[in-house]
């Protein structure tokens, strides 16, 4: 069965943007599971729901675990995982002297459920774990640039790592809202009475609109690359 | 406390005590961010203070000696004075090695800075936090990851998200490691959409 851990930035950039509604959709495309780590529930739902400020966001993504669009996945069913990974993560750069912490135990968390899970892919909307994943080398060389040092890689650790995470596939909060536009998730959006209100084209408004707020809400996706959706979907001005 | 943290911090204690002297803003800001490599790769609690507490005094002299309401005034000089001498006292604690007595002078600065708020109504905490969201995301762009800049500033994840997006860091490079294309179409395998 497909599955897709989620980590905390990913449900950030949709609650913030107000589409987290689009994974009630998507799940039932999915045809599988959408698997909510303790550790990310705990950074989505119970720390903002005791602080003011986010505590609606919290709110709604309250509503998809009681829908049953996420599933809570336990932390005892990944510790041994959890640990290991980080074993990993926390010695593979070094520099001045040290190994960096560069990751947070969520976020390997998060990768150890989606191992555990057997998941053919994690949301992630943040950099560096999506780098840690996809391009570790590319991660030493931001620090390396970054930080003005050399950074040496332990390239044991590395290679245990990239065998962990082989395979695994990465999704962005902008990957779920193109998919959502060609399911004809945000049809919604394209009401023809709204275009008659606007010069613009209102199906690439939407899919343009949809990737710059999430882009605005932290998902690590450049100009270039939301450009490059639009030509793709062949959206014109 | 680490060597080269230590003289780090008196190097930016240094400029720091003639940038309020002289009230150079500008320079208050780029030394604000001269212990991040630090606070980047030890990870410590003394080089994200400085960074915050020199970012916030950065952004308290750029409010009111923009508005000149409180340039001129005498409370405001006394304050300023107070972290001066907050400045003068940890370094020379510093240089001494009194690490004990160096963190209760870089206390009392953080109180200053919040007296200034009584003083003169300006919303000092939310300066502090944004100091510290603003450091969170410099940590970000250095290449650790969002939870973990969170955790070491003590801000939540979703109030670094809201400001890293409004930032340059998804732009630069080298961050692009799969072509848009391959990505869009690994998304729709997992969905079962078109290919």
């Amino acid at each position: 069965m497909t599955s897709i851990v989620f980590d905390a930035s990913t449900i950030i950039s949709l609650a913030m943007t107000n589409t987290l509604w689009i994974l009630r959709p998507l799940k039932k495309k999915l045809k599988g599971e959408m698997y909510l780590p303790e550790e990310v529930k705990k950074e989505v739902i119970d720390r903002p729901l005791h602080s003011p400020k986010f505590k609606l966001e919290a709110l709604q993504v309250l509503s998809l675990v009681a829908d049953g669009t996420f599933k809570i996945y336990e932390k005892k069913e990944t510790l041994a995982k959890e640990e290991f990974l980080r074993t990993l993560v926390d010695n593979m750069f070094f520099a001045r002297g040290r190994y960096l912490k560069v990751a947070h135990a969520g976020e390997i968390g998060m990768v150890a459920a989606a191992i555990m899970a057997n998941s053919e892919a994690v949301a992630i909307d943040e950099r560096t774990t999506r780098l840690l994943i996809e391009n570790p080398m590319q991660l030493e060389r931001i620090l390396e640039s970054k930080l003005h040092t050399d950074v040496k890689v332990n390239k044991k650790n590395m290679e245990l790592w990239k065998r962990e995470v082989s395979g695994l596939k990465v999704v962005r909060s902008a990957e779920l809202g193109v998919i959502a536009f060609e399911e004809g998730i945000l049809e919604q959006y394209m009401d023809p009475a709204v275009q008659k209100l606007i010069d613009l084209p209102l199906k690439r408004s939407v899919l343009e609109g949809f990737l710059w707020a999430t882009k605005l809400s932290g998902c690590a996706i450049t100009s270039k690359e939301i450009k490059e959706v639009l030509r793709i979907e062949k959206l014109k001005r | 406390m680490n060597e080269i943290v230590r003289k780090d911090i008196l190097f930016v204690f240094k400029r720091a005590i003639r940038a309020v002297k002289r009230g150079d803003v500008a320079e208050l800001k780029r030394i604000s961010n001269m212990t991040i490599h630090n606070a980047s790769t030890y990870q410590d609690s003394d080089s994200i203070t400085v960074a915050v507490v020199i970012y916030a005094l950065y952004k308290i002299c750029s409010r009111c000696f923009a508005k000149e309401r409180a340039a001129a005034s005498k409370d405001f000089v006394k304050c300023l004075e107070n972290i001066q001498i907050q400045l003068k006292k940890g370094y020379r604690f510093l240089q001494k090695r009194k690490y004990e007595d160096y963190k209760s002078a870089v206390k009392v600065m953080f109180e200053d800075i919040k007296e200034i708020e009584d003083e003169f109504g300006l919303y000092i905490t939310e300066v502090l936090k944004q100091a510290r969201i603003k450091k969170g995301s410099k940590i970000y762009e250095h290449g650790i990851s969002a939870g973990r800049a969170a955790e070491m500033l003590g801000i939540s994840l979703w109030e670094l998200m809201d400001y890293v997006g409004h930032t340059k860091i998804p732009e630069q490079k080298p961050i692009v490691t799969k072509p848009m294309r391959e990505r869009l179409k690994e998304a729709r395998e997992l969905f079962g959409g078109k290919k």
